[in-house]
């Protein structure tokens, strides 16, 4: 019985991460794309090829990437592009596409913090 | 002596009372805990879902597998044969299609439990697409869920009986005062009666526990109607349905008007067979056409003989006499004429004439036998098949009766009656009982009065199979008024049991609320929906009686 009472509390989570207005896309610190990634925040900053993404904790108060690992996926001219993220020397996440991104790249990231739990950041 | 014994009684007594007090609260919290759970109706194997603009994602965790389901967002269509690359906390991995349309993908990650968080990349056709998700599944859900809730009820249910225990022996201590050693001796058999107690109990829990974990299993994948009136419908059972929706949008259409009708036949490919005079029907040497049997046009179903009346019969006796006897004096007289013209007694044009006048006696003669015995030949009018009629050899036909009525079944015309004048209708649509809808080309209409309304007919335009004439239907005519409103198929609209007209909106990918509208006929296939959507909701289009009969 206890377990239903997690998968009721688990959709209505569900409900408020899936519905558009929560996934919010705003403006960071560094000029990038907001995302929610909870617990975090990510910010997406992209240039030419290179992909930096900057971690800040539920406040926005900025957090260094080291300990985090991450995956990028992006649209890439009609096909999913798979990017490893390593902590880079900015104390972001960073990692380098195939080829340039667009400014609106659209996708997802997954973040694993310190602690081996993952989260999905979505822009778009 | 008797008043120790007194003091000790009375202490077992309160020790015995608290804790059984206790024992009572515990499993009654646990249980209050249940019935406080909202919306008991979602029993359902965990799941998550993620919507885009082109795609709806549902991953459910099935023991060690998940099972995604994509579909499109605005059709709810599912989307077969994509590619999906899954981002999963060992790397990325590929699912594979199932027959049913879900692709799955083995899960190992799933049994630790917690929040499983997944990017999944969808290259369908023309379309790609990145949709995180996140699944919460219970702490090792197919291990033994049973045996941590177990634990957890085993531990709370000691530690209340050890308070409910601490308690008695301070009541008892307070009360008494005195004899700490007896008391502690009492204490001590309390304690291990209590755990027995709590053993028992804990046992039964395990049980019912177990029970429960059993049902869900099986009814995991069920379609339920939520205590705020939305309808839980899991995409396995949403393929099942075959449910589509549509993305609904404001647009003016013309008002139509409501006309009843019935299907006549086509007056340019339709006849009748009518005898023109009285007689006995015979058959053509293939017999009469039997109903439903394809003529030709010209083609010879029957012959009416006409009897002969006992007076005509003499008449015509009279008149054979009088032509044989008159036959007979001018055979001899053109045989006279003939010896005395060779010897030019008898001018050649006497011989003549009476030669003319034998020949035409000789005719007359043959024709009143002739009309005794020929029978009138009832020939098909039209090509087409036989509609109507029940001709039996030796029947009496009257004049003018309709023998057979052929209509060609491929074209067939619509008489609608409508109480005011139509005008400017080029085309319309007629729906039958059944809900089959036909497209009608205008033909005209009379100018007469029939009873308050006048006769517009109407052609229909493409198949005709199953249409039979003299059917009734309603025939939608468009007028020149617009009214603005949103077109949604027949189908969506469906009957609540208290007459109430609802669509379902599609409100998430797994979840349909239905919407009390107003709606009005459109044409034969969509209905207006004037009030109770906004524009750009999902309503769903097909399946939406079913979703209706879900309790």
């Amino acid at each position: 019985m206890r377990h239903k009472g997690n998968v009721v509390r688990f959709a209505l989570l569900m409900a408020l991460i899936a519905s558009p207005a929560a996934a919010h896309s705003s403006k960071g610190p560094h000029g990038g794309r907001l995302a929610e990634a909870k617990p975090y925040h990510a910010e997406l900053i992209t240039k030419g090829d290179s992909i930096e993404i900057f971690i800040s904790d539920a406040d926005e108060r900025p957090m260094n990437a080291a300990g985090f690992k991450g995956i990028a996926i992006f649209q890439v001219g009609g096909k999913a592009e798979r990017i490893e993220l390593r902590p880079g020397e900015s104390g972001a996440l960073a990692g380098k596409a195939p080829s340039p991104l667009p400014q609106t790249v659209k996708g997802a990231v997954q973040l694993t913090g310190p602690d081996g739990k993952t989260t999905n950041a979505r822009f778009d | 002596m008797f008043r120790k014994f007194r003091r000790i009684s009375c202490a077992i007594a309160f020790a015995f009372v608290a804790t059984c007090a206790t024992l009572t609260v515990a499993p009654a919290h646990e249980g209050h805990d249940h019935a406080d759970e909202p919306q008991a109706g979602v029993s359902a194997a965990p799941r998550g879902e993620a919507i885009s603009a082109d795609f709806e994602l549902v991953a459910v965790a099935r023991g060690d597998a998940v099972d995604i389901y994509v579909d499109r967002f605005a059709t709810n269509e599912p989307v077969t044969g994509a590619g999906l690359i899954v981002e999963t906390p060992a790397g990325p991995a590929t699912p594979i299609e199932q027959p049913d349309g879900a692709y799955r993908l083995a899960a190992p990650w799933l049994a630790k439990g917690g929040r499983t968080d997944l990017v999944v990349s969808i290259t369908a056709k023309d379309l790609t697409d990145i949709l995180p998700v996140s699944i919460e599944t219970p702490p090792q859900t197919s291990a033994s869920p049973v045996a941590h809730a177990g634990w957890s009820a085993d531990l709370r249910t000691v530690l209340f009986v050890v308070a409910g225990f601490v308690a008695g022996v301070l009541v008892a201590l307070v009360a008494l005062r005195r004899r700490r050693a007896a008391l502690v001796a009492l204490a001590c058999m309390a304690l291990a009666g209590s755990v027995q107690h709590g053993r028992a109990h804990e046992g039964h829990g395990h049980e019912e526990e177990k029970g429960q974990v059993a049902i869900r299993a099986n009814s995991e994948e069920r379609a339920q109607r939520l205590s705020d009136g939305t309808v839980f419908v899991p995409k396995s059972v949403q393929r099942i349905f075959a449910l589509r929706s549509l993305l609904t949008e404001t647009a003016r259409h013309p008002k139509v008007a409501e006309l009843p009708g019935r299907i006549i036949p086509d007056p340019a490919a339709s006849g009748y067979v009518q005898s023109a005079v009285g007689g006995r029907l015979s058959a053509s040497p293939g017999g009469f056409p039997r109903l439903g049997t394809r003529v030709k046009q010209g083609e010879i179903l029957g012959y009416v003989t006409p009897p002969l009346q006992a007076i005509d019969l003499s008449d015509m006796r009279q008149r054979q006499g009088e032509l044989d006897q008159q036959i007979s004096i001018v055979e001899r007289r053109v045989a006279r004429y003939e010896q005395l013209a060779a010897g030019g007694a008898v001018s050649r044009t006497q011989l003549e004439e009476a030669r003319l006048e034998l020949e035409g006696l000789r005719d007359r003669r043959a024709s009143i036998e002739k009309a005794r015995r020929e029978p009138e030949a009832l020939v098909a009018p039209v090509a087409g098949v036989i509609a109507e009629g029940t001709a039996v050899a030796g029947q009496i036909v009257q004049p003018s009766s309709i023998v057979f009525n052929i209509v060609d079944p491929s074209r067939l015309w619509v008489e609608a009656l409508s109480f005011e004048t139509i005008e400017g209708a080029t085309s319309a649509r007629a729906t039958t009982y059944s809900g089959r809808s036909l497209d009608l080309e205008y033909r005209g209409a009379g100018f007469a009065d029939r009873s308050q309304s006048v006769p517009v007919h109407f052609s229909i335009v493409g198949d005709t199979a199953g249409l039979r004439a003299g059917q009734f239907l309603t025939v939608l005519v468009p007028t020149r008024e617009e009214k603005e409103g949103i077109a949604v198929p027949r189908t969506s609209l469906v009957r609540g049991s208290n007459g109430q007209d609802f669509v379902y909106e599609h409100v998430g990918p797994e979840r349909f609320a239905p919407r009390s509208v107003r709606a009005e006929p459109l044409d034969g296939a969509n209905v207006l929906i004037m009030s109770g959507v906004a524009a750009g909701k999902r309503i769903v289009s097909q399946g939406a009686e079913l979703l209706e009969h879900v309790r």
